[in-house]
């Protein structure tokens, strides 16, 4: 009896972690097919790239951070599983939430925004250092940013 | 004796027939050091192997055999901070860049030849430049790993004219570029024929595009006129004729588009006309997202297409277009159908939404969907509503001259041969 309630219990436990919190994970980018969603340009600097995942398991692609910020002002919050963009190496994938972000004008991205991702503010602080110029972003900044508004 | 004779000779004979190149003494960037401020620099036949830097006025000229190769990701070629610089006649082949130019004015460059380039030429901050009967030729594999064939950035006052460009990413990409003009430039197999983003006083006339993924992609870009282009066989998976995209005050006049995925894709367009335009043939002929009132589609001719408009429910002017599957008839003969036409259907409209649905075009249901449509479409009086639809095409066929003198000759010959037999049969 006793093993019936615990495998009873196991059952639950696993059927209620399935309907728990998934973990949403970029897809990768075909440059032969991917179209920017909100351009229609191709993704072929892959990487600038940003993804959208979304929480019926669709994927929107998007060649430039500013188009991925201008999809996401429109849409159903509820829609949305993570979003992602690529970091400034162009290797990695990261939370647009939590990202750090640099922008200047003579950055070049896809459509010419300016605006570059960084894993942490302290990488994207180094960056401007480097560089002598750039201006630190955060995601809440994005909001409220004018996209392309420099040339 | 007799046989080694015969070895020196056709040993000679071997020599005579391979051609030589020129033996050269100093490199090419000795000789354009040596050439004085504003003087020319004639080439001959030579084969130079090395990357060359500009900073003087000059004129180089080359002949047919003049070849420039890279021998490393540097361009071949690298102007800077030059006030006066024409090049000619030279061919630029297997290299990673062929040339670039950066804060320099008066750059002209003329029957230049670049084969099997990653890109042709990339322009910084350049004024008055004129780019003229280039031949650019990319390398092979897919558009994401190639360069543009000519990059402008930055730049004013650019003209360029005759170029014939292919298997490159974007035949000419420009960006924040004032006053260009793009004229009889032949431009296919590539991502973009041309690519405007953020670009002034722009016009294209004249252009052939064919098989890129979209002729004219023109984005955040204003006063732009193109008229007179062909675009055609741009139909490939997300292909079109133009996409216009975020752009004011486009003037689109004239064109050809023929067996195009989609001929005009127009988003967020405002103040902007197209006119007179032929759609032959094409998947979907027009499509309208986000556009507004102040955008006309006026007078041009839809023949062929599945799809002749659709949109995403916003509103625009559709006014006296010729369509090839208008139903109604002209009472009082103006010239102008005495109903509406409505290119409302629900298929078009789904089409927007989800690209993906264009596969199931022609098929049984979205057939007898279409019809249904036509019914019921009487009423609409909004949505894709061209309330003054043309009775005839405004389309002028050129018919070309095709008397061919041999068939001519020919034909006349059957024609006497037939007598012939015939008046034999008679005889006989």
């Amino acid at each position: 009896m006793k093993k019936r309630w615990l495998v009873g219990i196991f059952a639950i436990v696993l059927c209620l972690q399935a309907c728990g919190n998934k973990e949403y994970k970029p897809r990768k980018i075909v440059s032969e097919t991917d179209i920017c969603k909100i351009c229609n340009m191709s993704i072929v600097h892959k990487e600038y790239a940003g993804e959208i995942a979304l929480k019926n398991g669709d994927y929107e692609i998007f060649d430039d951070l500013g188009c991925l910020v201008e999809y996401m002002k429109d849409m159903d919050e509820d829609d949305l599983g993570k979003a992602f963009i690529k970091d400034k190496s162009g290797k990695k994938w990261l939370d647009v939430k939590t990202a750090s972000y640099v922008y200047d004008k003579d950055i070049w991205t896809p459509m010419s925004y300016g605006v570059i991702a960084f894993q942490t503010k302290d990488e994207a602080k180094k960056y401007i250092e480097k560089e002598g110029k750039g201006e630190l972003l955060s995601y809440s900044d994005l909001d409220t940013f004018k996209w392309g508004v420099h040339h | 004796m007799k046989r080694v004779l015969l070895l020196v000779i056709l040993f000679i004979a071997f020599m005579l027939s391979v051609p030589q190149a020129h033996a050269k003494t100093k490199t090419l960037q000795q000789l354009i050091d040596e050439t004085p401020e504003n003087g020319t620099l004639q080439l001959s036949n030579v084969l130079y192997k090395e990357n060359v830097v500009i900073h003087k006025n000059i004129t180089i000229k080359g002949t047919e055999h003049t070849v420039l190769e890279s021998l490393n990701q540097k361009p071949v070629i690298q102007i800077e901070n030059a006030e006066h610089v024409s090049i000619n006649n030279v061919t630029l082949q297997n290299s990673y860049l062929g040339i670039t130019g950066e804060k320099s004015q008066h750059l002209h460059f003329e029957n230049l030849h670049f084969k099997n380039m990653r890109s042709g030429i990339q322009l910084y901050n350049t004024n008055n430049v004129t780019l003229k009967h280039l031949k650019i030729t990319g390398i092979q594999g897919h558009y994401s790993n190639k360069g543009n064939g000519i990059a402008l950035y930055n730049s004013a006052n650019v003209k360029v004219q005759g170029n014939n460009i292919q298997h490159v990413q974007d035949g000419v990409y420009i960006e924040s570029v004032n006053h260009i003009s793009l004229s009889e430039n032949k431009i296919d197999n590539g991502r973009y024929g041309i690519h405007f983003m953020y670009t002034k006083n722009a016009q294209a006339t004249g252009n052939t595009f064919k098989k890129n993924v979209t002729g004219i992609m023109l984005m955040m870009s204003q006063n732009v006129k193109m008229y007179d282009n062909h675009l055609y066989d741009q139909n490939g998976l997300n292909a079109s004729g133009m996409t216009l995209f975020q752009s004011k005050y486009i003037k689109v006049f004239a064109n050809i588009f023929q067996n195009n995925r989609t001929a005009i894709s127009a988003q967020n367009l405002t103040n902007s006309t197209m006119k007179n335009n032929v759609l032959l043939m094409n998947q979907s002929a027009i499509e309208l997202i986000r556009s507004n009132e102040k955008n006309q589609v006026k007078r041009n001719n839809f023949i062929g297409n599945i799809v002749n408009l659709r949109s995403d429910g916003t509103g625009s002017q559709i006014v006296q277009n010729y369509y090839d599957d208008y139903a109604g008839i002209d009472v009082n003969n103006d010239g102008i159908g005495d109903r509406n036409y409505v290119a409302l259907q629900s298929f078009g409209q789904w089409m927007v939404r989800q690209p993906a649905y264009q596969y199931f075009i022609e098929s049984p249901s979205v057939v007898l969907l279409n019809e249904i449509d036509r019914q019921t479409n009487i009423i609409e009086k909004e949505q894709l509503v061209d309330q003054e639809p043309l009775m005839q095409s405004t389309m002028t066929i050129e018919r070309k001259n095709t008397w061919n003198f041999w068939k001519l000759v020919l034909g006349v010959g059957l024609v006497f041969t037939i007598l012939w037999f015939w008046r034999k049969e008679i005889q006989g």
